[in-house]
């Protein structure tokens, strides 16, 4: 769906994106995360045809964006703060949504009205509270009916309940349309439960870019407790990524394949072995530790 | 797969047009006040079916007046439809659109222009129908109003939306506006002050007689094609206007050029296209240097600097010029660490004046050869001895005597006296001080301008070949170039032409008095008897002393008026025109000599002596 090859943009002499690549695959939902400065926003201005490539190519559904209606017209963007006209309502702006996507769903703007009770449809949207003016943004954004959706920092401002029924309504969508999200937050918590695929960002380049299914099967952190106090001689092979210690209760994050790992384990003789689930924050840790400063910062 | 390019977006336009309703509802309701309800307004008072058509037929009159609404309501539309270029959300959100660059701009400009245009349709209909139910309709002058308005709104818009484009700050934008409506003339007013301090000859229009400056400052320009000539009409150049709005045409497409290649990351800079960022940088640091100077002289109230305090001022105010220029550029205060941009300017301002200082190009040496001189339009001697019928000597092509290589070798050797004053002796008080301007067309096909002003001249340099004062005095015994001077060698219609003296006194009760009109038969003797008087070197005399003048001028002044019989009266001024003998009439008018016998004989033999005194200068 989304093909990013060889990106760059500088700003004044910064170089904002220095030969970005990534690839998300169509019906994905693709996070992107990064510090503050790291290009996240940039990269998605690409990906909308907001801004034009100093060099190299964003393609989606291989086709260049900028400057190329028929793309844009299946792709809806929300920044982190989402521009409205400043007099206009919610009602004012899906008018003029309507006018500019030809997919755009009046029925869906109707049967959308019952998921975001506390929008007033005709109230300026500048009067409404923040998290308010992102519930009308992706009720507009909804009923757009995109192949595509940007979103940067998507549910900063929301509450809880409100954040899991947006969630709940992309999945929605991402299910039955098979639509692609691309989501932009420097908070991989929130990423975790909603994203399939991650990419990380760091001083305008994609460092890491896997399925979180294969993040997860390549790491496997493991509790295991001998008689002895010390950890007894690890068998060799084994590619051990972090050792801790708490009495006799040892902890090994190691990366590999989970039933080859226990295999080895269990010549050693453990008093109990078990496999616990890795978060992804600190898959990421893990993963990246002392590839660079800034992600390890923008993590812990 | 590229898409085909629409240019228009009726959601766009419609948006623009809902939007800013207040802009368009306020330029309406203004024309609204002055034409159709200022015309119920006139018929409510006056219940006269002639003055309603009289306001009918001078409905394009308010042009001037519209001038300055399109300048404003110009720009105002341009920052309205194109707002979205100056903040950064709006920025992302309307490029996020579906819609190519060119449906974006042409969408929003023609919504912009329709705020403007369409207030004039609906005021020309409006007001035509209130003419109609009157029965004074004029289409005429309507139409003419409606074309004049258009077009003046169509060049002030697009070239709002033309320095729009080059701005990423919505505050910057009426400033950048105001700033390139003015800047030739305004480069003009310093850098001729800057340069004229160091080439003796260098003046306004040196370069090229003020037409770039006229063309490049519009609403003088506009405002001079739409003034007033003698009464009648305002729009004395209508091919300006077309020019104006055809070059804002072209200034629409440069926009669109610009905006194509416009980065989006820029809304919110001072400068938002990177090529010009040099320019503005150092066109500000140019522009602070210059004005700046000026300022500070103006303030202690210097008023002939040395030349050295003036480089000193000049560089050092480009230097803060050339800072606060990259301060708003970088958006930060820390910006003197670019220290080599402002010693290179300096550096260049420095080689300039010396280069000015010693003439590298030899500017105050060139004095063309008679054989190389084709005709000197515009060329002029003022600061003469006022003698009523004006205080200069013009040597222009208009008389087409200047041509004469006797009369062009005695400019040239004016020239030449100029060019060699000596710099200890310009700016010294003479018995009298003369402005002179030479302006020769070259057989080359170019131009050589040189202006001097507050030239000294003196009574004892009369007679000594070379002065200045020796050769003004030459050009001053041209009897034929006088006589071109005040128009003595005009045929004035007979059937129309009367004669009257200004400035006597009335003989009953010693007051100063006009004899009004005299008859014809006297007017059209006194008219060959000033022509005898002229051909005998007794009246029409330009004097360069004042003293000389006083000697031999009374104060009255004799003056002959008369009609072109072949010039065409609109409709409505011929009523205005037959009550008023003064009306669009051509006039001559100079100084009563004592020795001007012929004149002052018909004056006796008609009486006119008789009621009035002539007072001696």
């Amino acid at each position: 769906m989304i093909k990013v090859n060889a990106l760059t943009k500088t700003f004044d002499g910064f170089k904002a994106l220095d030969a970005l690549s990534m690839h998300a695959r169509p019906g994905s939902i693709y996070g992107l995360v990064g510090p503050n400065g790291a290009g996240k926003s940039t990269l998605l201005r690409h990906v909308t045809g907001i801004y034009q490539p100093d060099s190299g190519t964003v393609l989606v559904n291989g086709e260049r964006v900028y400057e190329n209606p028929p793309v844009k017209r299946k792709i809806f963007f929300i920044p982190d703060d989402p521009y409205h006209f400043p007099s206009a309502s919610t009602r004012d702006m899906m008018r003029f949504y309507q006018g500019l996507y030809p997919q755009f769903s009046l029925q869906r703007y109707e049967a959308l009205q019952a998921a975001f009770p506390d929008v007033k449809e005709k109230m300026p949207i500048r009067r409404l509270s923040r998290g308010m003016q992102k519930q009308s943004a992706f009720w507009l954004a909804l009923c757009c009916q995109p192949e595509l959706l940007v979103l940067d920092e998507p549910v900063d401002g929301l509450d809880p309940v409100m954040r899991r029924q947006v969630w709940s309504l992309l999945m929605g969508d991402v299910a039955q349309r098979g639509m692609t999200v691309l989501i932009s937050s420097h908070n991989l918590r929130e990423l975790e439960d909603v994203c399939d695929h991650v990419g990380i960002l760091s001083h305008g380049r994609v460092l890491l870019e896997r399925s979180l299914t294969d993040l997860q099967d390549n790491i496997v952190k493991i509790q295991l407790a001998f008689p002895e106090l010390d950890l007894p001689e690890l068998p060799e092979g084994l590619n051990i990524l972090h050792t801790s210690q708490l009495g006799r209760v040892h902890t090994l994050i190691v990366r590999g394949n989970l039933e080859i790992i226990q295999g080895r384990l269990s010549t050693l003789s453990p008093l109990f072995m078990e496999a616990l689930p890795l978060s992804l924050e600190e898959i990421f840790i893990y993963e990246l530790g002392g590839e660079d400063y800034a992600v390890r910062d923008i993590i812990l | 797969m590229r898409s085909g390019t629409s240019f228009f977006d009726f959601t766009i336009f419609n948006k623009n047009i809902q939007r800013y309703w207040p802009l368009w509802g306020a330029y309406l309701f203004i024309w609204l006040l002055i034409l159709p309800i200022n015309l119920m307004f006139l018929n409510r008072r006056l219940w006269s079916t002639q003055d309603m058509l009289e306001a009918a037929q001078t409905v394009h009159e308010t042009l001037p007046l519209g001038l300055y609404m399109a300048f404003v309501f110009g720009l105002g539309a341009a920052m309205m439809v194109f707002g979205y270029l100056y903040n950064s959300r709006a920025a992302c959100m309307t490029h996020a659109l579906p819609l190519r660059r060119e449906t974006l701009f042409w969408s929003s400009y023609l919504a912009g222009l329709a705020f403007l245009i369409g207030p004039h349709l609906l005021t020309a209909l409006i007001t035509l129908g209130i003419e109609s139910l009157r029965g004074v309709a004029a289409p005429e002058s309507l139409g003419v109003w409606l074309l004049g308005q258009s077009a003046m709104c169509l060049f002030f818009y697009s070239f709002a939306v033309f320095c729009g484009m080059f701005t990423g700050n919505a505050l910057a934008l009426p400033i950048f506006y105001g700033i390139l409506n003015f800047l030739v003339w305004y480069l003009r007013e310093t850098i001729v002050s800057y340069v004229a301090q160091f080439l003796h000859g260098m003046g306004y229009g040196t370069w090229d007689r003020g037409i770039l400056v006229q063309w490049c400052t519009p609403i003088l320009n506009l405002s001079g094609a739409l003034q007033r000539d003698r009464g009648v009409t305002y729009m004395n150049r209508p091919e300006v206007l077309a020019i104006y709005a055809a070059a804002g045409a072209v200034l629409t497409v440069l926009a669109l050029l610009v905006y194509r290649r416009r980065h989006m990351e820029s809304a919110g800079d001072v400068v938002a296209v990177r090529v010009v960022r040099p320019v503005f940088q150092y066109g500000v640091a140019i522009s602070t240097g210059l004005l700046g100077t000026i300022l500070l002289y103006i303030f202690w109230g210097v008023s002939n600097p040395s030349n050295v305090s003036l480089v000193v001022g000049v560089i050092l105010w480009s230097v803060a010029g050339y800072f606060a220029a990259t301060m708003l550029l970088d958006k930060t205060f820390r910006v003197f660490h670019k220290w080599k941009g402002a010693a290179g300017l300096a550096v260049v301002i420095l080689l300039f004046s010396l280069a000015l200082e010693f003439d590298v190009l030899g500017f105050e040496r060139r004095v063309p050869k008679v054989e190389e001189i084709q005709s000197v339009p515009f060329s002029s001697i003022s600061g003469l001895n006022f003698d009523g019928g004006g205080n200069s000597l013009d040597l222009d092509e208009y008389s087409g005597l200047s041509t004469d290589s006797e009369r062009l070798e005695k400019i040239t050797a004016l020239h030449h006296a100029l060019a060699n004053l000596p710099e200890d002796q310009r700016d010294r008080l003479g018995d009298n001080t003369i402005s002179v301007n030479l302006d020769y067309s070259l057989r080359s096909g170019g131009s050589l301008i040189r202006r001097y002003y507050s030239v000294p001249v003196w009574k004892a340099d009369r007679d000594v070949p070379g002065t200045v004062t020796y050769c003004v005095e030459q050009l001053l015994q041209d009897r034929e170039l006088l006589r071109y001077n005040y128009g003595l060698n005009q045929q004035p219609d007979a059937g129309t032409m009367w004669a009257a003296l200004e400035n006597v006194v009335d003989a009953k009760t010693g007051s100063y008095a006009s004899t009004g009109a005299l008859d014809s038969v006297t007017s059209r003797r006194l008219w060959e008897a000033v022509q005898q008087d002229f051909d005998e070197g007794t009246i029409g005399i330009r004097y360069l002393f004042s003293e000389e003048a006083s000697a031999n001028q009374y104060e009255a002044r004799i003056y002959f008026y008369w009609r072109d019989p072949s010039e065409d009266l609109p409709a409505h001024k011929r009523a205005a025109a037959a009550a008023d003998p003064y009306y669009k009439a051509h006039q001559i008018n100079l100084l009563l000599t004592r020795q001007a016998s012929h004149t002052l004989a018909v004056l006796e033999e008609s009486g006119v002596l008789d009621a009035y005194r002539l007072e001696e200068n």
